[in-house]
């Protein structure tokens, strides 16, 4: 990977930390789910070719982002935490009475446009949005993150043919890939491979990466950008990434670190 | 009524720029004016009304004012969750229409029989639920409903049915319509299920017995001051719904009424709590429902001589 997103690799490394941090403090879940995909929200975030600096304006929608997996909420509370989108006093409040960062996103945080946890949800509030902007003639980028268990719903895949079959634009679905979902494999649970040939059949182009190399994701967003035609794309990556023993390790779906475990993350981590 | 619908929302929508009509493949012909008049502000999406119900919420976050429009079974029961999270949570003005409510497709059998929709929706936070008793009433209560803005269900028949107004009423959402005062009892109605309560009411008054109806077409938020003048002034209730005997407008009064200190008796005639089987055409099903006319005719006369 080029030195231009060395400043991506250490972004994302407090990201986790962070993460693993407000998941052990509240001894809440989801922690591989979110590990996952925090270079995919780094990535969306921080690129130039990603987001603008204000998205999800509630206000006057334009440019948007929906982590349609919403349990992945840590992640991206770190991540808006990060941006200034929330204080981090807001940031520690997580999972706390009297504080709206719930284990799941919701509209009163400031940066969220779209409440989120039940899965499936997000790829039609992308397609209502731009077909918005098709009637207004206007053309804003909207970024939905999705996860691959998601998949498993029937919803994606009538938003996946609305999309398409309405000739909408400017729609990029993330797709976190990292083989798990709650209690299985993904591929076991229910039959989501070939990823790349469902997508390509609804009329999608699609591409596939290493959903943790920042070069990757970049190049995407690039060709998005020169050709916003709905693109999926299909993210490879590993639950858990980043600490060793959480790696690919279905385990921390649910498992909070206790302390032992939490010293011996940030340590792999090396934050000091 | 969906004829009047079609027509009431095109005219709206030649002012209110904002209207989006999507509709689940349904309305054969139906909305060609519309889509004539407004190319770009119609969408078929396919029977596949989860997506149709988000994506209306993604468009009312782009400041429009997206109306869904299918058949209220699958509008309302495929759709429950994306209703509760991606309307009513945010409190988007959505308004999903259901035609062909309670037993306006009973020929169809079960799986189009729309008698659960309103027990179904009626406990979900900012939704609003309206079921018109005619065309006439449809069009006041369409006007109202786009003006406000807030989730709404609107629940509506199906074609030929009698018009219970002569005139357009000025009516609001929320506050009911007195359509006669009587004396001693009062038929409390919703939908337009109303029609044979008023043919009964014109036989009954035959008889000197003269019932007040009122047309309870806001269930969600429920008119509980016309309620409780209404309790007051007559002794008898009569709740008429073509609705589930659960979770209705009977239920909704019930609930208001369990606060209340008064005494009247009542008599419930709903499509009870089973799946209906056989029901031949809508006019048999009710029959055999006793929500016909004439049997809700004979129903209030048995009622009233329990209590001689």
């Amino acid at each position: 990977m080029k030195k231009k997103y060395n400043f991506l690799n250490k972004i994302s490394t407090q990201v986790r930390y962070e993460t693993i941090k407000l998941v052990h403090s509240t001894n809440t879940a989801h922690l591989g789910s979110s590990l996952s995909c925090v270079d995919i929200l780094v990535a969306s975030y921080f690129l130039k070719n990603g987001l603008k600096n204000k998205v999800n304006n509630l206000k006057n929608v334009k440019e948007t982002f929906i982590l349609s997996k919403g349990h992945a909420a840590p992640a991206l509370y770190a991540v808006l935490q990060k941006k200034k989108y929330i204080s981090k006093r807001s940031l520690y409040s997580y999972s706390k009475p009297n504080s709206f960062l719930e284990e799941h996103p919701n509209i009163r945080i400031n940066g969220i446009l779209v409440s989120s946890g039940s899965l499936g949800h997000g790829l039609s509030y992308a397609a209502g949005l731009s077909l918005g902007d098709k009637i207004n003639k206007k053309m804003n980028k909207h970024i939905v993150l999705m996860s691959d268990g998601e998949c498993n719903e029937g919803s994606v895949w009538e938003a996946a043919m609305f999309i398409t079959g309405k000739k909408l634009k400017n729609i990029l679905v993330l797709i976190d890939c990292n083989k798990w979902q709650a209690t299985e494999r993904t591929n076991q649970v229910l039959k989501i491979e070939p990823m790349r040939d469902k997508w390509k059949s609804f009329g999608w182009k699609v591409y596939e990466i290493n959903g943790h190399n920042f070069e990757s994701i970049d190049k995407v967003f690039y060709k998005f950008n020169k050709n916003p035609i709905p693109t999926a794309v299909i993210c490879r990556t590993v639950k858990g990434k980043g600490v060793s023993f959480m790696e690919d390790n279905n385990l921390w779906h649910y498992r909070s670190p206790n302390q032992k475990e939490f010293i011996k993350a940030k340590e792999e981590l090396g934050i000091k | 009524m969906r004829n009047a619908f079609v027509e009431e929302i095109t005219n709206i929508a030649q002012k209110n720029k904002k209207i989006i009509l999507l509709a689940g493949d349904i309305g054969y012909k139906l909305f060609d004016n519309f889509k004539k008049k407004y190319p770009s502000r119609f969408y078929n999406c396919g029977v596949a009304e989860a997506n149709m119900t988000t994506a209306a919420a993604g468009l009312a976050l782009k400041g429009f004012t997206p109306v869904t429009y299918t058949i209220a079974t699958f509008n309302v029961y495929k759709t429950v969750e994306q209703i509760k999270i991606d309307i009513c949570y945010p409190n988007l003005g959505v308004v999903i229409v259901g035609v062909g409510t309670g037993l306006n497709y009973a020929g169809l059998g079960a799986t189009h029989h729309a008698v659960e929709d309103i027990g179904v929706l009626r406990s979900i936070p900012n939704l609003n639920i309206v079921s018109p008793a005619d065309s006439l009433e449809l069009r006041s209560l369409l006007r109202d409903v786009i003006k406000r803005k807030k989730p709404t269900y609107f629940r509506i028949g199906k074609k030929g049915e009698k018009n219970i107004y002569n005139t357009m009423p000025n009516t609001r959402i929320g506050k009911g319509n007195i359509i006669y005062d009587g004396k001693k009892i009062c038929i409390i109605s919703t939908g337009n299920i109303i029609t044979n309560a008023n043919q009964a009411i014109l036989n009954l008054r035959k008889k000197n017995i003269q019932p007040g109806l009122i047309s309870m077409h806001t269930i969600k938020p429920l008119d509980i001051n016309l309620l409780d003048k209404v309790f007051k002034r007559y002794k008898y209730i009569v709740i008429l719904e073509e609705h589930s005997s659960i979770g209705g407008l009977t239920s909704a009064i019930s609930e208001h009424y369990l606060e209340k200190n008064f005494t009247n008796k009542f008599l419930k005639l709903n499509t009870g709590e089973k799946f209906i089987l056989k029901p031949g055409n809508q006019k048999k099903a009710q029959d055999n429902l006793n929500i016909s006319s004439i049997k809700i005719e004979q129903k209030i006369l048995k009622f009233l001589n329990l209590y001689k």
